[in-house]
């Protein structure tokens, strides 16, 4: 190594080490600068999470040795559609690990990170919500990431998805002042379900014709099944009723074929609600364009545990 | 691949280290196989279109040195018209289909024809007309024939300049490929350096404000014509500093390996005349044309009318090349117009005077009108349709809506976001108008090497920390 590549090694790493110097001051500035109410980070960098909200309760109300029955995971879909007390007056314990825009990628790390814990293994529903599957997940890596009760667990969703935003996220995740939140959870209501009362009153539009799986969806989920074979974990897949909409029967079948694919038909156990029909005053039974209200959710979950029974598919964990 | 992603992060050191650890005869392939890998990240089969224009102008090439008379010129044609066909048929088919349906709707007469349902591929403008240039060069024995096929496909290939520019001559770019670069510190400092300014520009600075943009042009009619004014003051800063940035991103890759490329921007809001702004804006496009079309046409050596005419038709073909859109075609008009109005008012004393003067009071404001205008150019670059950009400028000068409230989408993430963004665009501006006199202290060594080296990594820190990290491409990748 002659005196000039010298210089280039020594140069290099002496500006690496300035620029993890001046980055980890700034990011400590910017995550401890509190600023009404937010911290400093998330007025100037475009892709900040909220910090607090449903996965920030969630995360933090999980009980790694409670005894639950059922525990599902999905995106806002799943947190505003599994309600644990109409589970609780059928007498299972359901934990609602949805969040919002939950990516099949940070299912799978929340599963072997929560599910694990659990000495009984419950019934695992993963809630299908199509347009979720069509996402690149980075809004969901964000929110689990920086809100996640436990370090470990955010460093693995950053190895399941590595980008620079996830890497800033993290390093956001690990200077937060501690028992600081910028947003209240105000619809929280407990084993991380969130209750909507309004009514749909929006016209919706048409939605489109044309689906395209995310690559890392599909390993998300391939991901999944194969750790809950592993753990002779019973599965299932839900989809949670729909409003109707032009185009809603369409869109959903491409999503449901792309499924059957990757799950295969014979292991696949799939109760679709995706369509079902509310009869005409379907509006009361929606908060909005995709979400369940509380009037749907009590509907919806009545028919799925009666489904679920008659398959044999609920068990209470032993006492 | 974007430069401005973790897989760029990832393949540059890499294909850097490894072409310095190659031995010089392998060095073209290294760079070619890894120019193939960056390009097919975007739509991995389209580079068989990219090797076509290649084979066609290598050939071109040869046989337009190899063959005398007639038979020359035929080749020189013969390689414009295919290389031209396949843009025309990627790029503008659809838009010529479109408005004869359009023309045959309003007449009616009841025929349409059908639209290609095809992606424009990357960068199909840049290296359709570096190929030009090349078998121009050949024709006027400005270059000699390139026999080697690797060289030349690299010479149209080469990762850092492919899809987005400085569009190179080959009497600049061949050679280098022959050369041996050594690891050299000064290149390897200085192309960093380039790197992470032009990264800051495109990541910190034009993706920060493109939301704000976006959010103004999607709705003008419900926009007032403060926030219209603003939104488009915005978009002349992220429309440079996304393009400059890429630009000085690709110098600095091209460097860091010992190549240079041709400087693309030199700070163009500084210009106090239109002349010197297409003299400091997208400088291998102005050169190329004035080269390859200006110049053919008569150029200077024409006088009158004709001059006129020939400005004209070369700025009309220059927003063509922008983009298959009418909103291009008015911009490059409008710039057209500019620069012939600038001929005419030349023949006056005082205006002549005004233009050239010295003074750095008459010099800023003529910089003041000069971007005021090109803004005026810029809103039709921008808008979705000419009627749309038209709505954009009737509401700022009839005062629409009037109010300094921004719109809703804007106010998202609250007053705060927005007076940090902004406030970054007043602090950037201010740097960059200065520049010349910043980078001559930044990179000549003027200042002490503390200095230097902890600002560009507090520069990469900000990058990676404020930075817009989401899915964008550069504004330029579209032509």
């Amino acid at each position: 190594m002659d005196n000039n590549h010298k210089k280039i090694v020594l140069k290099t790493l002496f500006f690496a080490a300035l620029l993890g110097f001046f980055y980890l001051a700034t990011a400590f500035v910017l995550s401890r600068t509190i600023v009404k109410g937010r911290r400093l980070m998330a007025y100037v960098n475009p892709m900040a999470v909220r910090l607090g909200g449903q996965e920030h309760k969630m995360t933090r109300e999980f009980n790694g040795n409670a005894k639950y029955d059922v525990f599902v995971l999905g995106s806002s879909h799943a947190y505003r559609g599994y309600d644990p007390r109409v589970f609780k007056s059928y007498g299972y314990e359901l934990f609602n690990a949805g969040s919002s825009a939950q990516h099949p990628l940070i299912s799978a790390v929340l599963l072997s990170n929560m599910a694990e814990q659990l000495e009984h293994k419950p019934l695992v529903i993963i809630d299908v919500y199509d347009r979720i599957l069509e996402m690149d997940g980075d809004e969901s890596v964000g929110r689990v990431m920086l809100n996640s009760a436990d370090i470990g667990m955010a460093c693995e969703i950053f190895c399941a998805k590595p980008n620079i935003v996830a890497f800033n996220t993290l390093v956001g995740r690990w200077l937060l002042p501690d028992d600081f939140i910028e947003v209240e959870a105000k619809d929280y209501v407990g084993s991380g379900y969130c209750m909507r009362t309004d009514s749909l009153d929006e016209v919706l539009p048409p939605l489109k014709e044309t689906f395209t799986m995310d690559d890392r969806a599909k390993g998300g989920i391939v991901d999944m099944v194969a750790w809950l074979k592993e753990n002779h974990c019973p599965f299932v897949f839900v989809s949670h009723p729909m409003p109707p909409r032009q185009g809603r029967e369409t869109y959903h079948e491409f999503a449901v074929k792309e499924l059957e694919s990757i799950v295969g038909t014979e292991q696949l156990v799939y109760l679709d609600f995706n369509n079902f029909d509310f009869g005409p005053q379907w509006r009361a039974y929606f908060g909005d364009a995709a979400h369940l209200n509380q009037a749907g959710v009590d509907l919806f979950n009545d028919m799925l545990i009666d489904s679920l029974e008659s398959r044999g598919m609920l068990r209470k964990a032993p006492m | 691949m974007l430069f401005n992603s973790f897989e760029f992060l990832v393949f540059f050191p890499i294909v850097t280290i490894i072409y310095f650890l190659l031995p010089q005869k392998l060095r073209w392939l290294h760079l070619l196989v890894a120019s193939c890998v960056f390009y097919m990240f975007f739509i991995p089969y389209y580079i068989v279109i990219l090797f076509v224009t290649i084979i066609i102008d290598y050939f071109a090439g040869i046989w337009i040195e190899d063959s005398t008379g007639r038979r020359r010129k035929l080749f020189l044609w013969g390689s414009i018209v295919s290389t031209c066909l396949v843009l025309f048929v990627f790029k503008y088919y659809n838009f010529f289909i479109g408005n004869f349906n359009d023309i045959a709707a309003l007449t009616g007469w009841n025929y349409s024809l059908d639209l290609l349902g095809i992606i424009l591929p990357i960068g199909l403008s840049f290296h359709t007309f570096q190929s030009l240039s090349y078998v121009i060069e050949v024709y006027r024995g400005n270059q000699k024939a390139e026999r080697h096929f690797g060289i030349y496909s690299l010479y149209v290939m080469f990762y850092p300049q492919l899809v987005a520019g400085p569009i190179e001559r080959p009497q600049n770019v061949l050679h280098q490929f022959y050369e041996k670069h050594q690891l050299n510190y000064q290149d390897v400092s200085a192309g960093i350096k380039l790197m992470i300014w032009g990264l800051f520009k495109k990541v910190v600075i034009a993706d920060n404000i493109a939301g704000i943009v976006d959010i103004v042009y999607a709705n003008p009619e419900g926009t007032s014509w403060q926030w219209l004014l603003i939104g488009s003051y915005l978009f002349a800063v992220q429309i440079y500093c996304d393009f400059s940035g890429y630009s000085d991103m690709a110098i600095g890759a091209a460097r860091v390996m010992g190549f240079r490329l041709m400087e693309n921007f030199n700070t163009p809001y500084i210009a106090n005349s239109i002349k010197a702004f297409w003299s400091r804006w997208h400088i291998s496009l102005s050169t190329w044309f004035r080269d390859y079309l200006y110049i053919p046409m008569g150029g200077n050596r024409v006088e009158g009318w004709r001059k006129h005419f020939n400005l004209f038709t070369v700025f009309a073909v220059s927003g063509f090349w922008h983009g298959a859109n009418w909103t291009y075609i008015v911009w490059g008009l409008l710039h057209g117009f500019y620069n012939v109005l600038e001929n005419v008012l030349k023949k006056f004393a005082w205006f002549k005077a005004w233009i050239e003067t010295q003074v750095p009071m008459k010099k800023r404001l003529g910089a003041f009108v000069v971007f005021h205008l090109v803004v005026l150019g810029w809103i039709f670059f921008r808008a979705e349709s000419v009627s749309d950009a038209w709505v954009v400028i009737k509401g700022i000068f009839t005062g629409q809506g009037s109010s300094w409230v921004p719109p809703d989408e804007i106010m998202t993430f609250g007053y705060l976001s927005l007076a940090f963004k902004l406030g970054l665009v007043l602090v950037f501006m201010a740097v960059d108008l200065t520049m010349h006199r910043f980078s001559r202290g930044v990179y000549d060594h003027r200042t002490g090497h503390w200095f230097r080296l902890s600002l560009f990594a507090y520069l990469a820190a900000l990058i990676l920390l404020i930075g817009y990290w989401g899915d964008v491409e550069f504004i330029y990748f579209q032509f």
